[in-house]
C-alpha cells in the first residue's frame, strides 16, 4: 500500500469466501487477481452481509500464503467486543498481514443468523482509532501496552459516495480521518457523476480514496443494484445496454459482449475519476468474475 | 415510565393454578399502559373466567396502590388487605413484583405483565416507544436530546453507519405476538440521521462532526447499586 | 321486521308549499322538479325535526313526536299509577342533583316522565292538552342551549314554553303549574381516586379538561358536554356521570344479570347486554334509560365513546352470553367520532377476550334513529348467532 505513497494509482479487488472449511475457489480467484499484475491487493470480507462465513483473519492469512497476493483483512465489529478485536488484531500482525478495513458491520439481524447478539462495542470509526493506538503507540484503548513490537497495518476504513445528504458522509469521513485512517474504499459506484462529485467534496480529508466500482457479470446483476441495493444508482443507459445484450440467444455471444461493455465503460469511468487529486485507486468488487478485472485496467493504462 | 406488556391469560392462569385467593394488584405509579384500579378489576374477572373454564374456582380480589415500587408503602398500605390472601398477581413493572415479594416473603408473588423498556406512549396513535436504555451516561447533550444509545439499533457513536438508507435504519422494528414470534416489522428513523437534522436545525454540526471515544461498558453493566450520602 | 324510516311527508296534508325543504339545514328534502312533489332524503337526514316544525299543514311526520303516540301514552300511565304530574324532557337531560331539587321545590316529587328526542319539537299547546287531560303540574327539562344536538331546539324550547307559561298566567292557571328547567350533563372527577394521568384531558373532544397542581384531573363545566369519553379512559374509575359511573351501572349491571339469568332458567334463550348510544336509538317513551326486553337488558350510555371495558368484562363476568354496543352511524355522532372511538375499542375488547374464547360474543353495530326497527335486527340476528353457537 505504500505504492500510494508513492504516487502510484493503485487497484485493489475483492475475494468474499463461504461458510465453509474449504478456499480452493477463492485461492483461484486470487491467483487471476495476482496474475494481472496490477491488482496490488484484494480484500477478504468478514461475514458480508451478517451472512456467516470462515474467519477473515484465516482466510486472509491463507490466501496471501497460498497465492502470493497481499490481502486486506476486512474487520467488522458487530460480532466482536474490544478485547476479542484486540486478539484477532495481534493475531494478525503475527500472520503478517498488513492492511485491516475496519468496519462497522452489518446488523446480525440482516443475514442468516438474527438470533445472534449483535456485540457493536465499538464502531468503525473507533476500531480505526484503535488500531492506530496499537500501531502507533503500541498500546489497546484501555491504554493496555503491547509487548515487544507493534503491528504494522496500513488502516482502512469504509465510505458511502451514494449517502444523502453528501454533507454527513463527509463529516463521517473526517471523524475517521482524524482519528488514523490512511485509506478509504467507497461502496460500489455506477454512475461516475457521483464519484466525481465525491471527490470533490473529500479533497480536503487527508487519506487515499479508492473508488469502489463492480463491474455486473449480468444483466441480472446490473439490475438487482439498480432495484434492490438502496441508494446506488445505476444509470439508465448502463442498464439498458445490458438488458440489449441479455437478449442476444448466444450465450458466449452474451459473456463476450458483457465483457466487452464493462471494459468500455469502466475504462472511461476510471480514467475520469483518476483525474481527481483525492482518486488514489480504484477496488473492484468483481466477486467471482476477476477474469474482467485484469483487462479493465491494462485498458485504462493503454491509454 | 416503564413500560409494559399484558402477559398472556394462559401464562397467568398457569402461575396462579395452585391458589383459591388471589389479589390482582394494580399500580398508579406509571399508567401507560393502563395498570390501575380498573386494569386490576377487569384482570380479577379475565382469571375467575378463564379459571372457571378449566373447572378450577379462583377468587380475585382487586386493588391498587400508589407506587409498588416503594417497600414502605406496600407494607402499609397492603399488610392490612392480605388476610386470606394465598398468592398476588401484580400489574405492575418487574420493581413492583421483585419489591412485593422482598416486602410480603411469605407470599408468592407473581408478575401479570411482561416489562418491556423505559419509553413514552404517543398520544396521537397510542404507540409506545422505547427512549431510554439507562445507560448511566448520559450524552444526550451532545445529541440535539436524541439518544443513540437506546434509538440506533448497533448503539453506534459516530453514525449513521452504511446501513442508513433514505433516513430509515437497515433493521426495523420487529411487532411479535404473545408467544415472541414476529407478525411484521415497522420501518424505523436511522438515529443519528434525526441527530445531524436536530443538531444541524439547532446550528451545532460541531457536536456531530465531534469523534466519540468508545463508551466504558462498565457503566452500564448489571446490577448496579447507587449509593446517596 | 322491515326498518322504515321514523320521518314521513304524509302526501294527502301536503300542500306542497316547500317550506319544510327551505327549513331543512341538510338539504334532505328536495322538490320533484316535474310533480313538486317533496321527498325526504333519509341519508341526508339528521332527525333534527325542524321540518316538523316548519310545516304549516302538519304533514309531516316523525315518529317520535307523534302526537296520539305521547298523548296515549301520558294517558295510559296516569290510569296505570294515578300520578298527575309530568315532566317533558330532552332526550339527554338528567333527573339528578340539581333538577331532581328544582322539581321537589316545585312539588314534583312522583311524576310520569316523557323523554323525547328535542323538547323544542313539541308544540307548546300540547300542555293544554295534558291540562285538559288532569295534569296538574308540568316540568319541562331542557338541555343547556349550547349543548343542543337539534338545530338550536333546547332555545326554541325555552321561548316557545316561556310564552306559554305567560299565557297560562293570564287565563289564570297557577303559577306552579309550568316550570322550566334547564338540565346540564358534566363529568365530575373524584380527587381521592386521580391519579393525574392526563388520558381524560387528551381525549376530552372539548378540551373542557385540564390537569391542575397537584396533578389533579379538573373539568371545566361550563364546557363540559357530558359525552363520557373520558370516563372510559380513566384508568383509576375516578371520573363520572350522574347517570352513568361506577357505583350505579355495575350495579344496574348486576341487577339485570340476574333477573335475565332467571329468564333465562325459564325459556332457555340467549341472553344478552345491549350497551347504546342515547343517540342512535330513541327508545320508545321508557321513563328509564335502562330496561330489560325478555332476556334483553338494555343500558344506555350518553355517547358510545363512553363504553368503558370494564363494564364490558363484568357483562360475560356476570354470565351475559353476548354484549351489543350500538353507535351511531359513521358521520352521525353528535359528539366528536365518539363512534370511531367506540369502534377501536371494541376492536381492542375482542383481542382481550380472545383468550376466553368469547370475542365473537362482543359485537358492535351502527344504527340511527332515523330508521325504526334497526336495531330489533341487528339483537334478532346476534342473538340467533348466539342460540347457535351455544
Amino acid at each position: 500500500m505504500k505504492n500510494i505513497a508513492e504516487g502510484k494509482f493503485v487497484y485493489t479487488g475483492e475475494l468474499e469466501p463461504h461458510k465453509s472449511t474449504d478456499l480452493s475457489d477463492v485461492i483461484e480467484w486470487a491467483r487471476t487477481l495476482k496474475a494481472t499484475g496490477k491488482v496490488v491487493a484484494a480484500n477478504v470480507t468478514d461475514n458480508p452481509q451478517s451472512v456467516g462465513a470462515i474467519s477473515s483473519l484465516v482466510a486472509s492469512y491463507i490466501i496471501q500464503r497460498e497465492t502470493g497476493l497481499e490481502t486486506i483483512y476486512q474487520l467488522r465489529c458487530s460480532d466482536r467486543n474490544r478485547l476479542a478485536l484486540v486478539s484477532d488484531l495481534l493475531g494478525a500482525a503475527a500472520l503478517g498481514l498488513r492492511n485491516v478495513l475496519a468496519l462497522t458491520g452489518d446488523h446480525p439481524k440482516k443475514g442468516d443468523t438474527p438470533e445472534a447478539m449483535p456485540v457493536f462495542d465499538l464502531d468503525g470509526t473507533q476500531l480505526v482509532e484503535l488500531i492506530h493506538k496499537m500501531v502507533y503507540e503500541g498500546k489497546d484503548l484501555s491504554g493496555n501496552k503491547i509487548h515487544g513490537p507493534r503491528p504494522q497495518f496500513n488502516i482502512g476504513a469504509a465510505a458511502n459516495p451514494n449517502f444523502k445528504p453528501l454533507e454527513v458522509e463527509v463529516l463521517k469521513l473526517e471523524r475517521k480521518a482524524e482519528v488514523g485512517a490512511d485509506f478509504f474504499q467507497t461502496q460500489v459506484i455506477f454512475d461516475v457523476n457521483i464519484a466525481l462529485e465525491f471527490l470533490d467534496a473529500v479533497n480536503h480529508i487527508k487519506a487515499a480514496f479508492l473508488i469502489g466500482i463492480f463491474p455486473p457479470r449480468s444483466y441480472k446483476q446490473a439490475e438487482y443494484f439498480a432495484k434492490y441495493v438502496p441508494g446506488v444508482q445505476v444509470p439508465e443507459e448502463f442498464l439498458k445496454t445490458f438488458e440489449k445484450i441479455s437478449e442476444l440467444p448466444d450465450k458466449n455471444e452474451r459473456r463476450r459482449k458483457i465483457d466487452e461493455y464493462n471494459i468500455e465503460y469502466f475504462t472511461d469511468f476510471i480514467k475520469k475519476v483518476k483525474k481527481k487529486p483525492a482518486c488514489k485507486g480504484i477496488h473492484i468488487m468483481a466477486v467471482g468474475y476477476p477474469e474482467v478485472v485484469g483487462p479493465i485496467i491494462e485498458n485504462v493504462e493503454k491509454g | 415510565m416503564i413500560i409494559t406488556k399484558e402477559k398472556p391469560l394462559e401464562e397467568i392462569l398457569g402461575f396462579l393454578a395452585p391458589y383459591t385467593n388471589v389479589l390482582v394488584l394494580g399500580c398508579d405509579g406509571c399508567t401507560q399502559p393502563p395498570r390501575g384500579l380498573k386494569q386490576a378489576k377487569i384482570y380479577a374477572m379475565l382469571i375467575e373466567m378463564a379459571a372457571e373454564l378449566k373447572q378450577k374456582v379462583i377468587k380475585c380480589k382487586a386493588a391498587t396502590m400508589a407506587m409498588q415500587c416503594d417497600n414502605y408503602l406496600c407494607l402499609t398500605t397492603l399488610t392490612s388487605q392480605l388476610n386470606g390472601i394465598d398468592a398476588i398477581l401484580s400489574i405492575a413493572c418487574g420493581v413492583g413484583v421483585q419489591t412485593l415479594a422482598e416486602v410480603f416473603p411469605h407470599i408468592p408473588v407473581y408478575p401479570g405483565q411482561n416489562t418491556v423498556f423505559v419509553g413514552s406512549q404517543e398520544r396521537e396513535n397510542g404507540k409506545l416507544y422505547e427512549r431510554c436504555k439507562a445507560c448511566g451516561d448520559c450524552l444526550l447533550g451532545e445529541t440535539g436530546g436524541i439518544c443513540p444509545v437506546t434509538l440506533c439499533a448497533k448503539g453506534l457513536m459516530n453514525g449513521p453507519c452504511g446501513g442508513c438508507v433514505n433516513g430509515k435504519c437497515e433493521v426495523p422494528f420487529e411487532i411479535r405476538d404473545e408467544k415472541g414470534k414476529v407478525i411484521k416489522t415497522v420501518e424505523r428513523d436511522c438515529a443519528w440521521y434525526l441527530i445531524y437534522e436536530r443538531l444541524k436545525k439547532l446550528g451545532r454540526l460541531d457536536l456531530f462532526r465531534k469523534y466519540r471515544p468508545p463508551r466504558n461498558r462498565a457503566v452500564s453493566g448489571s446490577p448496579r447499586l447507587l449509593e446517596v450520602v | 321486521m322491515l326498518v322504515e324510516a321514523a320521518l314521513k311527508i304524509r302526501g294527502d296534508y301536503c300542500s306542497k308549499c316547500s317550506v319544510c325543504s327551505s327549513a331543512c339545514p341538510f338539504e334532505a328534502i328536495l322538490a320533484d322538479e316535474k310533480t313538486g312533489e317533496l321527498v325526504i332524503d333519509i341519508e341526508e337526514c339528521r332527525l333534527c325535526g325542524l321540518c316538523f316544525s316548519a310545516c304549516p299543514a302538519s304533514a309531516i311526520d316523525v315518529a317520535y313526536y307523534n302526537r296520539d303516540l305521547l298523548i296515549g301514552y301520558v294517558k295510559k300511565c296516569m290510569q296505570d299509577s294515578g300520578l298527575d304530574k309530568l315532566v317533558l324532557r330532552c332526550q339527554s337531560t338528567l333527573l339528578e342533583g340539581e333538577v331532581r331539587d328544582k322539581l321537589e321545590k316545585h312539588g314534583i316529587n312522583k311524576f310520569i316522565s316523557l323523554r323525547v328526542p328535542c323538547v323544542g319539537r313539541i308544540p307548546p299547546e300540547f300542555v293544554l292538552r295534558m291540562l285538559v287531560l288532569g295534569i296538574r303540574k308540568i316540568a319541562i327539562v331542557l338541555c343547556k342551549g349550547e349543548n343542543c344536538r337539534f338545530e338550536k331546539g333546547s332555545n326554541i324550547g325555552l321561548l316557545r314554553f316561556s310564552l306559554m307559561k305567560s299565557l297560562l298566567k293570564q287565563l289564570g292557571v297557577e303559577e306552579d303549574a309550568l316550570i322550566i328547567i334547564r338540565s346540564l350533563v358534566r363529568a365530575h372527577v373524584d380527587s381521592n381516586r386521580c391519579i393525574g394521568c392526563g388520558n381524560c384531558v387528551y381525549t376530552c373532544a372539548y378540551d373542557a379538561i385540564q390537569l391542575g397542581s397537584p396533578g389533579v384531573a379538573q373539568i371545566n363545566e361550563q364546557v363540559c358536554w357530558g359525552c363520557g369519553a373520558c370516563v372510559a379512559v380513566c384508568p383509576a374509575l375516578a371520573i363520572s356521570l350522574d347517570e352513568f359511573n361506577h357505583n350505579s351501572t355495575p350495579q344496574t349491571i348486576s341487577h339485570f344479570a340476574k333477573l335475565v339469568r332467571e329468564a333465562k332458567q325459564k325459556n332457555g334463550k340467549p341472553t344478552l347486554l345491549v350497551f347504546y348510544c342515547q343517540w342512535a336509538n330513541f327508545p320508545a317513551l321508557s321513563s328509564s334509560h335502562n330496561y330489560l326486553e325478555g332476556n334483553t337488558a338494555f343500558l344506555e350510555m350518553p355517547c358510545s365513546s363512553a363504553l368503558d371495558p370494564v363494564y364490558v368484562l363484568q357483562a360475560f363476568y356476570e354470565g351475559f352470553d353476548g354484549v351489543l354496543v350500538v353507535a351511531c352511524k359513521k358521520g352521525e355522532c353528535r359528539f366528536e367520532e365518539g363512534n370511531e372511538l367506540a369502534e377501536r375499542r371494541v376492536a381492542t375488547l375482542k383481542k382481550l377476550l380472545a383468550q376466553l374464547n368469547l370475542d365473537d360474543r362482543l359485537e358492535i353495530c351502527f344504527t340511527s334513529p332515523k330508521y325504526l326497527g334497526e336495531l330489533e335486527n341487528h339483537i334478532r340476528i346476534f342473538t340467533n348467532k348466539l342460540e347457535s353457537s351455544m
